[in-house]
């Protein structure tokens, strides 16, 4: 008689064959999570090292103490939470607007179809213009500060939302739209029922490539014109010659995004498992 | 037997910037209520455009459509139409892409609630209203698909090569399932196919046109025995007598 096993999570009975199928896909994936975390912990071992070890110059390349170090500086000195929030409500702001803007201007170009043969070149030209070339523009027209951070991160975000969902909105399959106006309905309701629901894939995939653009956009912001924030913090640590000061401002960057793309994929996971 | 539908010298020229198609040339032929229509025809000889007409979905450049008498001017829901794939939204579940066409006519001439769950049951699909599509057998997607077009409680119902897209042997069962449905439920139906032995088990009568522009050939009577199922006509003697008959129509 072939034995049988029980796995865990699971009550069904599987074969000893599956059994040691499935611990090897484990096992795998174990060691995946593992090199990964690996990397990271020899990249800043080797960091740490060739700072203390005299490799590089510390002062050029800092290391993972001297950031440290500056983040409980900063934290003492009671500006890390500022400049961390200031940062973050910009982004946010940026993300926010251009998503809703970009959407509304989607479904118009999309309701309209003369308008958007219209508009096509404009947009094109739009989309391939390097935004930060309406720095100056931007801090005459909005002024300086919050205002001209954002409008930069909307201005980066918004035309690529617009393109990406107008392209998704268009192909929804003719098909099914026909099915719809066979049924008697009116374009309010094919965009309501039809349009919208089977684009949401792309909504979510947009909201993501919208982050990143707009942590970009708003830094970018930062740059031109700030009192405070992460890209600030950049520009006045390159300026003194502080290199820690800059690194310690990329490595609070790099926790952000990965904290919020993961929020985005969390929310991602509950709206495709709700539907 | 009233007539239901009179198609009266339908044509249809497309424009296109390079050329002008004409599609369709005097078309004529009528429906009775409750008959089961077959158009066949060559490839490319405006079949699925005769229906789109009829739905109102395409205007003709000629000619009169006519449903009880009322010409057909725009999109109505006296006609169901039912397309190729199933086109279920994969993101409602069964019951909710059943009620798609009440939501969208807020309920005017719908079937009820109660009726549409009597159907649900009878044909099979009880247990699965909560279920998405993507969780179905083709077989219980096209009844879906097929329920969907009944809860608008058409007087004719199109359907377009629906089974084109199943394997054969669902496509048989299929054929059958949909076919008694359409005749316990006493709809008038057209159907479209390019699949001659599909025509004949499944109708009452065959319209054949010809190719582009596409005009009617011929209007087959079938004579087969009062409530026999496309599985029975298959082995009947009679079968391979009218696909004889068709196949040399369409040559």
């Amino acid at each position: 008689m072939k034995k049988t096993f029980t796995l865990k999570k699971s009550k069904n009975i599987y074969s000893s064959e599956h059994y040691t199928y499935v611990r090897l896909e484990r096992t795998k994936t174990f060691f995946v999570h593992f090199i990964r975390i690996l990397l990271l912990v020899a990249f800043l071992g080797i960091w740490e090292l060739a700072a203390t070890l005299g490799w590089a110059d510390p002062f050029i390349i800092s290391s993972p103490s001297r950031v440290i170090k500056q983040l409980v500086e900063l934290y003492n000195t009671g500006s890390l939470s500022l400049h961390i929030f200031t940062t973050l409500k910009e982004t946010m702001l940026a993300f926010l607007l251009s998503t809703v803007i970009g959407m509304a201007l989607a479904i118009i170009l999309y309701s309209i179809s003369p308008l958007r043969r219209v508009l096509e070149p404009y947009i094109v030209i739009l989309n391939s213009l390097p935004k930060i070339a309406l720095g100056p523009l931007i801090i005459i027209w909005v002024g300086v500060g919050t205002n001209a951070i954002v409008t930069m991160g909307i201005l980066i975000c918004v035309v690529i939302t617009t393109i990406n969902l107008l392209n998704a909105y268009l192909e929804v399959p003719a098909e099914k739209i026909m099915l719809l106006r066979s049924m008697g309905a009116n374009k309010f309701q094919i965009l309501n029922r039809l349009v919208l629901p089977a684009t949401l894939g792309n909504f979510m995939s947009t909201l993501k490539i919208n982050l990143g653009m707009a942590w970009v956009g708003v830094i970018m912001g930062e740059y031109l014109s700030s009192k405070a924030g992460l890209g600030y913090l950049l520009v006045y640590g390159g300026q003194v010659f502080k290199l820690d000061l800059v690194m310690t401002a990329v490595v609070i960057l790099c926790i952000l995004s990965a904290v919020m793309y993961g929020i985005i994929s969390i929310i991602e996971k509950i709206i495709v498992k709700k539907r | 037997m009233s007539t239901l539908l009179k198609l009266n010298k339908i044509g249809l020229t497309y424009q296109t910037l390079k050329s002008e198609t004409q599609a369709i040339k005097d078309a004529s032929f009528e429906i009775d209520k409750g008959e089961f229509v077959s158009i066949v025809g060559p490839s490319g000889c405006g079949k699925t455009t005769i229906l789109s007409m009829i739905c109102g979905l395409l205007k003709p450049t000629s000619g009169q459509i006519l449903i009880d008498g009322e010409p057909v001017t725009k999109i109505s829901t006296n006609v169901g139409y039912m397309l190729q794939r199933d086109n279920l939204f994969e993101w409602l579940n069964v019951n909710q892409n059943i009620m798609l066409g009440s939501k969208i006519n807020h309920s005017k001439n719908c079937l009820s609630k109660e009726k549409l769950k009597e159907l649900v049951k009878k044909y099979g699909l009880s247990g699965f209203e909560k279920s998405k599509p993507s969780e179905l057998s083709g077989g219980m997607r096209q009844r879906v698909s097929l329920i969907r077009t009944l809860a608008l409680n058409p007087k004719i119902l199109l359907l377009d090569e629906p089974f084109s897209a199943l394997d054969y042997q669902t496509r048989i069962s299929v054929q059958n399932d949909i076919h008694s449905i359409i005749k316990s439920e006493e709809k008038t139906a057209i159907l479209v196919t390019h699949d001659i032995s599909e025509a004949i088990v499944m109708s009452d009568k065959i319209v054949v046109l010809t190719k582009r522009p596409g005009t009617v050939k011929t209007v087959i009577d079938l004579n087969f025995e009062r409530g026999s199922t496309p599985l029975e006509r298959r082995s009947d003697p009679k079968f391979n007598a009218y696909f004889k008959l068709l196949w040399e129509e369409l040559q």
